[in-house]
Order: C-alpha cells, then structure tokens, then sequence
C-alpha cells in the first residue's frame, strides 16, 4: 500500500500538475508535501498569468492540465496586458486569492482516487530496484518526480538575518540535498525574492491609480464558460516609487545582503528587487508599484515590484516614502531565498535526468521563476513519467508550437546564469504561439496521450468547427460592391475593397480589426458561430501571411544551426570576448544553435564563428 | 566547385606566369610530411628542415640538377592557410617555373591547385573570415591606391567592425521593442516608447552614414573607364593615341567585343583607367552597325568619365543626342580650320549647355592640354572616393536591401499598433545584417567570391 508508480515529492505548482496528469493515466499517483502547508500555495505574488505565461496556463489547460481550473476558481482581478499591442503579444493574468487557490488545489486532488496526499517531511532517497523513499514510513516507486522548488540547501535572508529553509516558517530537509549526491547541481546558487506584505487598510487607496477587473477577458479554462467569474471581483491599485523612497534604499547599501556580499546567489534581471532598481538605475527614481490584494478575507496586500532583503526598519520607512503608503503598516517582512538548482543541461526533453533514469524534475528547482513555468513542467514531467511506466513513447513539445516547449528546450540545452523567466521574446515563432489559438496548438499533442476525457471529445468538437470555419473564410469571396462593405463602417474607416477577395484575405487587410470583421461577417451570412471560435479563426487568417514567411526562415536557420563547431578552438580564440568564452567553455556547444542559445553570447562572436567555421 | 571538399596536396605558382621575372614563387600546401619531397633537394643537414626558416639548396631530379632555389617550410598551424605549406623560390623565367610544376605534379605526390584553393583552406583552417576573403580579393585585384586601402581594411577587419557597431545599434532598439512587449508593467508605458524611439533614431542615423557610401554610382569604380565620343572624324583617334602615347596604343589595341570600340589601360597619378575609343556615332542603316552603335551608347552611359568631341565644322544631327549623354568634358576639335569660330559661335547659340558644362577649344595637344584632362578625370576620381564607397558588389546590395527594409520598417513603425507585426518586420532588417557579418548562409557567398581567385592564391 506504500507503493506507487510515480512519486512526486514536492506539493507546490509543479508538484501538482505533474499529479494530476499522471494521475490521468490511471496509474497509482503518491504527492508527498510539507505538513503545514496547503497544495498550490503562492508564497510570491497572487497572481497567475502574464506576458508569455498567459499563453503557458493556456496551454497547459488545453493539454489537460490543473492551473486554468484553479486560477479561474480564485480570480478575483482579470486582465489583459497588451492589450493595444495586437493580438499575439496580449496575455491573460489574473490576481488569484492564494487562500481560495490553495483550497481549490486540495479539493481537485483530493477529488482523485488514484492520487494519495503523503503530508510528510522526507529525509533520503534511496534507488534500488524501486525508489525508496523514507519519511515516517517507507515508500516505493518507480518513478520519482522531484518538485522541491526552493527548498535545496535554502536559505532565507532578511538584512543580516539568515535562517535555513525554503521559504518563510519553513525550515529545510537536509535529507533533500543528500539525496542528489549524485546529481549535478549548478555551482552557482540562485536567488529570489519577495516583497514585504503590507496591512490592507492601512493604505489611502485614494492617492492610487485604481486598476479594476476586466470582464471581458476569457477564463483560463476551455471548459469554464468565457465570462463567468467564480469569486468576487476586486480591483488592483498603482503606486509609484520617488526620490525619497529610492535614497532610503541607496543610502543602506552596506545593510542589503545582495549588495553587501552575503547573498552570493544570482537572481534574475527580469525580476529585479528594489534594491537592484535602485542601484543599477541610478538615475531613475519613478518605478511602479502594484498594489495586489492577497485573498478577499487576507489582511495583507501584496506591493509588487519593490521586494528587498534590506533591514525591517529599512523596509517599514522605504515603503513609507511611497505616497498612499505613508501609514502602511508591514504584516510581513520581505526576504531573499538563496537555493541549489539542478545543472538542466543533465536532464532529457522528458525531464528525465540523463544519468539517473526514472527520476524527473521540475519547477523552481530547475533555475526557472514563477507558477506558470514550474506548472508546465510539472505537467511535461508528469506526462513523460506516465508515458515511460506503461512503456510509451516520450511526449515532448515543439519549440516552434509552444511556449512551453520552448522553455524546455531552453533548460535541458544550456546552463543558466540566473533565474529563467519565460517572456514572448524567447520564441522564435511568436505569431503562431498565441493565447487565442492555445486550444488548436496543443490539440494534437493531448490528442496524442490517447485519453478520452471531457476535455478531449470537447477539443475533438472544437477542431473540427475550426477547420470548417478557416475553409469557409477561403473558400467564401466578397465582391467588391458587397452590401458587406457598409457592414464596416463602424469597425475601421470605411473604404471600398479594391477587389474582390475572400473573407481570409479581407481578415489580413490592415486597416480592419479581424476579430470584430468576422464577426459582422458571419452575422451577414447569418451564421451563429461561437466568440472563442471565430476569435481564434480571425486572428489566425490575420497573421498567415507573416507565418509562414517566418517559418521559411527558420528553415534557413536551422540549417545554419545545425553546422558543428569546434568549441574548443572558439573558446581560445583572441576574438571572442573572455565573457563569452567562458560562457562556451561552461556549455560547450557542439553545434551552432547551441552556441546561440547560450545566454550572454555576443552576436560578433556568432559573427565570429559563422563567418570562420566553414 | 567540387575542389572545395578534397584535402589532397596542391601546387601552384604564386606568382605571375605572364612575362619572365627574377623570381617565381611556388607553394605546395597540404601534405603530411615534409620528408615526401626530401629527394628533390640537395640539403645536408644535421637535423630536420626548421620552420620558416629559408634554406638555399639545389632543386634535383633523380640526381639531376634543375634549379637553384631558396625553400621555406611553414608548418601547420602557422601557415597563411593552416596547413604544412612549403614555399620555393625558383628562378622566374615562366619556362623554368613550368618544367618544375610538372616535374612535381609527374610524381603524382600533388596535383594543380583550383583557383583560390589556397585560401579557401585557409577559410576552412579558421585562418581568414570571409569578409577578409573579401578584402583580400580586393587587395590583389586592386587598380588604384583607393581599392588597395579598402581590400586592406576588410583583410583587417576595420570594415567589419563598422558592421558590428551597426548591428550592435540594431539588437539595441530590437531589445527595447521586445521591452514594450514584455516589460511594458515593469519600466512602464511611456519609458519603454521613449527607449524605442531613441534607439531606433540612433540606429538610423549611423546606418545613413553606411548608406552614403552605397549612393548609387552606375559605373565601376575597380576600374573606371574614361570614354570618348563624337561623330566620326572628330579627332577621337587622335586623342586617344596622344594619351596613351602612340606607341603604346599601337602595341596592343584590344577589340571590343563587337569591334566597336578599343581599349587600353591609362594610369593617373597611380589610378588605373581603362581609356576607351567608341565607334563613330552617326546613323546607319545597317541592321548590324545600329545593334553596336546602341551597344556602344550603354557603354556610354555606364561610364564614369565622358569626353565628347566636336568638329564644329562637320555636326550632324546625331549630335544632339551625344549632347545628352552629359558629357563630363566637351573639346571643340579643328581650331585651326577656316571657319572655326563662328561655327562654334553658332553651335553654342544652338546649344547654350555647351557652355555651361565649361566646353574647351582643343587648339592642339599638348602637355598642358593632357594635364587638363587628366586633372579633371582624377579630381572626379577623388570626389567620388571621398566618401569610400564600398566597392564589393555583395556588401552594397545587402546595404540598400538593408535601407529598403528600414524605410518600410519606419514606414509601420508610424502606422502600425500592433507590436508582433512590427517585431516581425524588424526581423528581415536583422537578417541583412546578419548577411553582412556573415552570420546566415555563407555557403552561398563563398562561390561568387572564390569564383574571382586566381591560381595560387
């Protein structure tokens, strides 16, 4: 009975993705986490979603997977950034009540017969035949997914304060460490941070820019209908910093653990603390400051983008500086986790280590920040370790198809100088891998797992629809003196078509919005189509054009990517800068996409490389 | 080009095959050992050949003396190319030089290098990038100071560091374009459009200053050709040998392809010009004649310094259109004739420009005259340089693709809202760029520029 086929240790994001998926397969799912602490829970920021992330919980709903569901359960602020930028850039996020989240997370696993809850602190790991695995009992698996997130040798700072553990209140396995003897962790430590927690009403939200929830941005879950909120609405509030606010943090320097050499560990460019704000943009003192609420019945606030290790009294009077923040009271003070990270470049597209088959990892232990990233690996672990059980072929996603894949690929190719956030940019593909078309891009791939659940007559369904709505778009021709054209006066300016051309090439015309034109399109041919679907049907027609120049030339680039190179002879090289060539000695890329993927490569040096390495 | 893909020994001259000299280099590159050719020489040493260094010794044939020579061994990797090299300086009577090529090519140890084979493997070994291929073709085939200096700083990489400046501006405002996506809730809104509308204008101005150097300029610059026209009997012959001096022009005129025209090689102040006599203008009747005389006006018009000849005593009504082929210099021939001014008087009545393009009255040839011509040739030689024009024909067609992209890239930069699509635009200027540095698909580049090599480089 304390035997399983897959073990996840690890009970946080990644953790129960990768349950619930497995979990799908039928198999016998144990999820061993801390006594203390609820599933899912959000010990960062209250929210879900974001650039790029947006379009990951999406795609890790479409594949089957928990974080839609949950987010959409306790959204209680939606949002869509970007949303003047064009459709392929706008992403969905949502502020969640991290108490409701967690409670939502527990109630769905514990919804699920095959999955056993294990609430136990863990001290080995041991292989034999089986992966045994000793807490207060034994357990026994054959497969191990480690989801342990920050809780590698971490360690918590607050000014000089330090304290061993994962996160706040929670002290660290020692066992945890001992147990990866045989892996290889980063020798570089990283480092995260959080912002103090402020008391709800001690702020003049009257002094703040107010941010209220928009009720027109879809639920995460295909299955959820688009607008209909589970959790009362709240809004979001802006703040900004100043000078005042700024000085406090310059004139402390020696007192900040990462400034003044106690915190060696790296943290991430792409998630600065105030106190790297404050020093690496000495001349800018106006950041912003969002004011998150952390649940409808919590007392606390969450101020995003000012997180710090400085000193409490340091953090009470920076955040004091703030206007509408001058009676703050802290509830909880900010703090830096320093933590081990596993070398990724060791471990397969499976998630799978390379060396020590049949144990999997995934989430913040892998180097990468944020929920989104830490779920889809959970989800891509969870999957590949079900798959490898019953003897099945390995599930991994493309690069070129999503956001996902392209984080994986990212990880296992090359080591990380710092945490990895995921952000549009990272993908090659970015017009293709959107959040309207999640659904059309991942329907191949869960239609792969072979599972025949809700989700997967509903994709079949939806498929189907899309593919006879895209051939209406081309096959249907609008004449040029069509009583249509009237039709969209009131969409963009009113100009007559040049010509007469087919509802897809009207789509592309850059003057009209494709979604509200294939609206009115479809109203004039009387046709009751469903919004998500004629949605996701526009907006690709509106990008096909540049699709497929795109994919022409990452044809041509993977052409180019695939030529070897000779690492050893680039890394000696009087022309590549030292900085790169210890970055490539690090790596030691075999061909020229790998070399490109390093992070930190200087584009002379691929200059170098490519123009020499014939 | 299959040579590119075989690593057997090679052999070339060097040097120039054309005319007897006083010394002919020959390279052998690409074998083992050095101990494969120990017969052919003379050489009594107590230890082995050293690397560069230069050992005189007797160049032998089964016990027969062939030459004298002076050897140098370069040893892999410290060769121009990266491979064993071994270099010998032989007499340079051209006969000499062949009997000894195929005394080595006889024994099968190495066969006749391909043209640029020599440096294709130094491309190969890593020892030269291409653009520096580039620049190094361009150093050999250079006719004027100018395009030495310029094949000189591509072999040096001055060049290409230009392009990595450039592109360095490129990646900046690529970065702060990506910032507004990704980053917008971070640095804010406003933040992030200011940082892509600096970026962009900096990027811009300093590849407008790359771009004066592409301005359109129709005719060669690698060998500008200075072109004389007029109606027949103009005098065009005349100062065409007078130029050239007329022994010269004598020795070896070359024909035209259509016999049209003839050519020969004029150096001012060490700028090579390729000095070229038309065929009378005048209308013909004769299907064939009118194809070279049309050639012929191409010809004209692709040149880069125009000389129109005039008679004023004989026009014909053919000469309104050599008028308005812009001449760059108009000579009144005949001056000493009956008639000769008011004749002139009369055709500049006719045709004011005449006199604003600054026409001179040839009253003989004379050295101050050629000085003339040949001041106003070079100082338009000068002008044109002055602003180093690139002279490679694939770097300028990249560059003013490159401008095309970035007019239609500004262009939805001002309209456009949405952000993907104007990433995506930005992208095809990147990928010029990346053409230049020779970041993508060199494979493509490398036969046109080694197709120009000549043997035993």
């Amino acid at each position: 009975m304390n035997s399983f086929d897959i073990l996840i240790v690890g009970g946080g994001h990644a953790g129960i993705e990768a349950a619930y998926l497995a979990s799908q397969f039928n198999l016998k799912i144990g999820l061993i986490t801390i006594p203390g602490i609820g599933l899912a829970s959000a010990p960062c920021n209250p929210s879900v979603g974001g650039v790029g992330k947006g379009q990951v919980v999406r795609e890790i709903d479409a594949l089957g997977g928990a974080m839609g569901i949950l987010a959409d359960r306790a959204g209680i602020q939606f949002r869509t950034l970007n949303d003047s930028k064009g459709y392929a850039v706008q992403s969905s996020r949502v502020q969640i009540d991290k108490e409701l989240y967690s409670q939502e997370a527990e109630k769905l696993i514990s919804s699920i017969s095959n999955i056993t809850v294990i609430r136990e602190k863990i001290f080995s790991i041991q292989k034999n035949d089986l992966f045994e695995v000793s807490g207060i009992n034994k357990y026994f698996s054959k497969k191990i997914i480690l989801t342990v997130g920050t809780f590698l040798n971490g360690k918590l700072h607050t000014g000089s304060k330090q304290v061993n553990g994962g996160r706040v209140d929670c002290d660290v396995s020692p066992g945890l460490s001992d147990l990866l003897d045989k892996v290889r962790v980063r020798p570089q430590r990283f480092k995260t941070g959080t912002p103090p927690r402020l008391n709800k009403s001690s702020i003049d939200y009257s002094k703040l820019e107010e941010q209220p929830s928009d009720s027109s941005v879809r639920n995460f879950h295909c299955l959820n209908k688009p607008f209909t909120r589970y959790a009362s609405q709240v809004s979001c509030y802006l703040a900004h910093t100043n000078k005042t606010t700024m000085d406090i943090i310059r004139e402390n320097k020696e007192k900040s653990p990462m400034f003044n050499g106690q915190i060696t560990g790296v943290g991430a460019r792409y998630c600065p603390s105030i106190e790297d704000k404050a020093f690496r943009y000495p001349d800018k003192n106006t950041h912003h400051v969002f004011i998150e609420p952390e649940g409808l019945n919590l007392d606390t606030v969450y101020p995003s983008g000012i997180s710090s290790s400085l000193p409490e009294d340091i953090q009470l009077s920076y955040v004091q500086s703030i206007s509408g923040l001058e009676s703050a009271q802290i509830e909880q003070f900010g703090y830096a986790v320093e933590y081990d990270v596993v070398d990724t470049t060791e471990l397969k597209q499976t998630l799978e280590h390379g060396q020590l088959g049949g144990l999997y990892f995934a989430g913040q232990v892998n180097g990468t920040s944020g929920y989104e990233e830490a779920a889809g690996q959970g989800l891509v672990a969870g999957i590949n370790a079900a798959l490898s059980v019953l003897g099945r072929e390995a599930f991994i996603l493309s690069r070129h198809e999503s956001y996902i894949g392209v984080m994986i690929e990212d990880l296992v190719s090359n080591t990380r100088d710092e945490p990895y956030r995921l952000f549009t940019a990272r993908s090659e593909n970015r017009l293709h891998i959107r959040e309207d078309n999640s659904l059309v891009r991942m329907w191949a791939y869960r239609t792969k797992l072979g599972l025949n659940t809700k989700i997967d007559k509903f994709l079949d369904t939806f498929i189907s629809r899309f593919q006879v709505l895209c051939e209406f778009c081309d096959k249907t021709m609008v004449p040029e003196d069509s009583p249509l054209v009237e039709e969209f006066s009131g969409v963009g300016d009113l100009q007559k078509l040049s010509k007469r051309m087919s509802v897809s090439e009207l789509l592309r015309q850059a003057w009209l919005d494709p979604v509200k034109t294939l609206e009115h399109v479809l109203i004039f041919y009387g046709l009751e189509i469903d919004h998500d679907l004629s949605r996701v049907v526009a907006i690709t027609k509106k990008y096909e054009g540049y699709i497929k120049r795109s994919e022409s030339q990452v044809e041509k680039l993977k052409k180019m990517d695939s030529m070897k190179i000779n690492w050893k002879e680039i890394s000696s090289s009087p022309n590549v800068s030292f900085e790169c060539r210890q970055r490539i000695v690090r790596v030691m890329p075999e061909t020229f996409g790998q070399l490109k993927l390093i992070e930190g490569i200087r584009p002379a040096t691929l200059a170098v490389v490519a123009a020499k390495a014939l | 080009m299959n040579f590119l893909y075989s690593d057997d020994v090679i052999i070339a001259c060097s040097t120039s095959l054309n005319g007897n000299a006083a010394i002919g280099v020959i390279r052998i590159s690409g074998f083992k050992s050095l101990s494969d050719f120990k017969d052919f020489f003379t050489l009594k040493l107590s230890g082995p050949i050293e690397p560069r260094k230069v050992y005189f010794t007797n160049l032998v044939l089964q016990g027969q003396k062939i030459d004298e020579v002076c050897l140098t061994f370069f040893q892999a990797p410290h060769s121009y190319n990266g491979e064993n090299v071994l270099e010998l300086s032989v007499h340079g009577n051209t006969l000499n030089i062949e009997r000894i090529l195929a005394l080595f090519l006889n024994t099968g140890l190495c066969r006749m290098a391909g043209p640029g084979e020599f440096t294709y493997r130094a491309v190969k070994n890593r020892k030269l990038s291409l653009s520096q291929v580039e620049g190094l073709d361009l150093l050999l085939n250079a006719t004027s100071g100018f395009a030495l200096d310029q094949g000189l700083s591509l072999l040096n990489g001055s060049l290409f560091e230009l392009y990595k400046d450039l592109y360095h501006l490129f990646l900046l405002h690529k970065a702060s374009l990506e910032l507004m996506i990704d980053f917008s809730d971070d640095v804010g809104e406003e933040a992030a459009r200011t940082s892509f509308d600096t970026t962009l204008s900096n990027f811009s101005t300093k590849f407008k200053t790359l771009l004066k150097r592409v301005r359109p300029i129709s005719y060669d610059l690698l060998e500008p050709e200075i072109v004389l026209i007029g109606l027949p009997n103009s005098g065009k012959s005349s100062l065409f040998n007078y130029l050239l001096s007329e022994d010269r022009a004598i020795v070896s005129p070359l024909a035209g392809t259509t016999r049209d025209y003839i050519s020969e090689s004029l150096v001012i102040e060490g700028v090579k010009f390729k000095l070229i006599d038309t065929a009378g203008i005048r209308k013909s009747k004769d299907l064939i004649e009118e194809e070279g005389i049309s050639r012929s006006k191409e010809r004209i018009a692709k040149s880069f310094f125009k000389i129109l000849l005039i008679n004023p005593l004989e026009l014909g009504p053919e000469l309104k259109d050599l008028i308005h082929l812009n001449p760059d210099l108009i000579l009144f021939t005949h001056q000493d004739l009956p008639g000769f001014d008011s004749s002139k008087a009369n055709l500049v009545a006719l045709y004011p420009e005449l006199g604003s393009i600054g026409a001179v009255s040839l009253i003989e040839f004379s050295t101050s005259f050629e000085s003339h011509i040949e001041s106003q040739v070079i100082s338009k030689f000068r002008e044109l340089v002055s602003d180093k024009p690139l002279l490679l024909s694939r770097h300028k067609q990249l560059i003013l693709k490159a401008d095309g992209q970035l007019s239609s890239y500004l262009c939805h930069a001002s309209q456009e809202t949405d952000v993907a699509i104007l990433s995506h635009e930005l992208n095809s200027l990147g990928h010029c760029f990346s053409e230049l540095l020779g970041i993508v698909s060199p494979e493509d580049v490398l036969n046109s520029i080694f197709s120009n090599f000549c043997i035993g480089k």
